[in-house]
């Protein structure tokens, strides 16, 4: 008679930071950070997804919004390693839409506001453990996201990570 | 004394299919002042545009031809939609990132619309006709008749 084998749980686990990162390359050298980790021991770290948004209003000489202008960066895991052009070109293409740029393009007066509650930056990481334990890490500028992990060790070793980045300041919550 | 409905009140929608997609931004804003202006098809005097909104998408390379980002242009003010849009080009994708760097719109992203509202003079039939590039969708109207003069309007005009 058939039957199930033992179930394997599969965990993630969040880590919200207590202030957002704001600066554009804080973010991005996180994940210089973690390739460069040999601490953990990890047998595995190949970038798996990254995408970069921006969204700057634009406001006419009379204070009105009169339209929006949306950068988003989702290079194609296809493109060879760690998506250099992207990385590099988001803060220059978002940089560039500034006074300036609309000046030139409309009239003297108009201006270029960041609409921060809209920024999304986010990069996830393949990564095996020591142990063999294969999961994803996503970092945003927001939190960090484990998942699809099965061993609480592999949970321990990425937090303890985690507390040397001063920019990812609170500790895990399962 | 016995409360009961009154009778029921339809109002109807339906889709036209343009016969040639909008690819000139002229036209369709043209569209604003044609409707305005109609004086053959029986429209009433109170013509009101009562929402526009205008997105464009352009895709920026670098000069080895590796995509870069996508630049989304949402404006609600045709005013300012096509300079704006059009600051993103390759000048400005040179002038960001490297020489030789790119910046070409994605026209199947393009999305640009307006609601025409208005009546049907001879009725009082009220309707809505949301213009896009590719379909135009007749919306709120009650009398079928009005569905005519639509479709000769759109004829007249969407249909080039």
């Amino acid at each position: 008679m058939g039957s199930f084998n033992t179930p394997t749980p599969v965990y993630s686990a969040v880590r919200p930071f207590k202030n957002e990162i704001d600066a554009f390359d804080t973010f991005d050298g996180i994940a210089d950070t973690l390739m460069a980790n040999t601490t953990m021991g990890l047998k595995k770290k190949e970038w798996s997804s990254l995408s970069l948004k921006g969204v700057k209003h634009v406001i006419n000489p009379d204070y009105e919004d009169v339209g929006d202008v949306t950068i988003l960066s989702t290079p194609k895991k296809s493109d060879a390693g760690f998506p250099t052009s992207s990385r590099t070109n988001f803060p220059l293409i978002f940089g560039s839409v500034n006074n300036q740029f609309l000046e030139r393009n409309l009239d003297d007066g108009y201006t270029a506001v960041e609409d921060t509650d809209k920024r999304a930056w986010s990069y996830k990481f393949n990564i095996e453990s020591a142990a063999g334990d294969d999961c994803f890490l996503q970092i945003t500028n927001k939190k960090a996201v484990l998942s699809s992990y099965n061993l609480p060790a592999t949970l321990q070793t990425v937090n303890t990570w985690c507390n040397t980045i001063p920019a990812m300041d609170n500790d895990i919550t399962a | 004394m016995t409360i009961t409905f009154e009778p029921p009140v339809a109002v109807y929608s339906a889709e036209r299919t343009n016969g040639k997609k909008i690819s000139d931004f002229n036209d369709i804003i043209g569209l604003k002042e044609t409707f305005r202006a109609d004086a053959v098809s029986g429209f009433g005097p109170e013509r009101k545009i009562t929402s526009e909104s205008y997105t464009g998408v352009i895709e920026a390379r670098n000069p080895t031809a590796q995509y870069a980002a996508y630049v989304k242009v949402h404006s609600k003010w045709p005013g300012i939609y096509p300079d704006l849009l059009g600051g993103f080009s390759t000048d400005w994708a040179e002038r960001t990132m490297d020489d030789g760097a790119t910046a070409h719109e994605l026209e199947d992203e393009r999305n640009w619309q307006m609601v025409l509202s208005s009546t049907v003079a001879s009725t009082g039939d009220k309707f809505q006709l949301r213009v896009k590039i590719d379909k135009v969708i007749a919306s709120n109207y009650k009398n079928q008749s009005t569905l005519d003069v639509l479709e000769a309007f759109c004829a007249s005009n969407l249909d080039n």
